[in-house]
């Protein structure tokens, strides 16, 4: 017996059936048996998921980094993949914020870094928060020699969705984890102090502030 | 006309996601199906531009994604010497989990016709029209099917 068998249950075919949903244009003839037949009406029905879709992991270039993308060069070929693994104060689902988020350039395409996700050297990083009030937001990194840097200063960010920080960053494929981390506060600060104490070891939270981290791993 | 990627995922992604999980009987993989159908088009929307139909395109989008997943599932599976699961012996745990490995087998064109005429209910006519080839060609294809899939299990 034929392991494949026509397993579609109605008379009109998904596609049809799906075009109909979608408000495409379907012959009459489809439409008149679809609006007659209980075994098509149900089948369509059950075409429709009715859960909320994942976001969108590669973002149009234009939206998220209009200036970045003229001023880069494209990445060479990368030989070395650097993962992202969240260590704490990442945000968790339906979280209204403060948060960051990391987006990605690999070649021309921006897309945002998901933890456990492979990014390549080379490829170029930027920030966008999203906070419910202005708040002013900066971003240190932490380099596999123990090294601190500033990779984001001290920036004024208005509310609003993945508001874009100004400062777009290239990966170095030095070898090694690299750590982020993003600190939002509700007023301008001195980033030096938290630097230090980043390179220093003892970087603790300070009060008031939000904070993001995440760590980049080489494979 | 440009294309609002982002605005079509919120409306058509529940097409390729429903089309991917069906095909892939994977969550992990279907959900990576929706984000590379529509990275693809990001990449190249002139491909949906030319279509007749975006429902259409998806479709044809999801159809030949899924059917390479499919492939690289078996040649993975022979180059870490795995044993592919057992094609018609075995009852199997989910009808489709036969179907997909038959389809794997399958030359892309031969896999998609099945797929759109047994999986989704597709006229000839209508298959004819995703793939591009004639009614005639169609008919070939699912005669084609049919005798790689007897050979199969008959093997
Ligand atoms: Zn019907």
């Amino acid at each position: 017996m034929n392991a494949i068998a026509r397993t579609w249950p109605a008379c009109v075919s998904a596609l049809q059936l799906d075009k109909l949903r979608m408000g495409e244009s379907v012959s009459d003839e489809v439409r008149a048996h679809v609006a007659g037949c209980a075994k098509c009406g149900e089948a369509m029905k059950g075409l429709q998921l009715d859960e909320p879709l994942p976001a969108l992991r590669v973002v149009p270039l234009r939206r998220i980094w209009p200036r970045l993308v003229a001023g880069l060069s494209v990445a060479a070929a990368a030989s070395v993949l650097l993962v992202l693994r969240p260590i704490d104060g990442v945000r968790t689902k339906g979280e209204s914020g403060p948060f960051l988020e990391m987006y990605v350039q690999h070649l021309d395409l921006v897309r945002r870094v998901e933890p456990g996700e492979a990014v390549a050297a080379g490829d170029a990083i930027r920030f966008a928060a999203t906070s419910r009030v202005p708040s002013y937001v900066a971003v240190l990194s932490l380099d596999p020699r123990g090294r601190a840097s500033v990779y984001v200063p001290v920036t004024e960010v208005r509310a609003g969705r993945d508001v874009a920080l100004p400062i777009a960053t290239r990966l170095d494929a030095t070898v090694g984890e690299e750590r982020i981390v993003g600190v939002f506060y509700g007023q301008q600060f001195d980033l030096e102090p938290l630097r230090a104490a980043l390179e220093g070891g003892n970087f603790v939270e300070p009060g008031g502030c939000r904070v993001n981290r995440w760590s980049f791993v080489k494979r | 006309m440009t294309v609002d990627v982002e605005r079509l995922y919120r409306s058509h992604g529940q097409i390729v996601l429903r089309r991917a999980r069906t095909l892939l009987g994977s969550e992990p993989d279907a959900q990576e199906a929706l984000q590379e159908v529509f990275a693809s088009l990001l990449r190249a929307p002139d491909s949906l531009r030319s279509a007749s139909s975006v429902v259409g395109w998806l479709y044809q989008a999801t159809t030949h994604y899924c059917l390479n997943q499919l492939r690289n599932r078996r040649t993975g599976a022979r180059l870490l010497q795995v044993r592919p699961p057992p094609d018609a012996l075995a009852p199997s745990p989910e009808p489709l989990a036969e179907v997909r490995s038959l389809l794997s087998l399958l030359p892309d064109e031969v896999a998609a016709a099945v797929v759109y005429h047994h999986l989704d209910g597709m006229t000839h006519a209508e298959v004819a029209e995703l793939l591009g080839c004639s009614r005639r060609k169609v008919g070939y294809l699912l005669e084609r099917a049919g005798e790689s899939l007897a050979q199969a299990e008959s093997a």
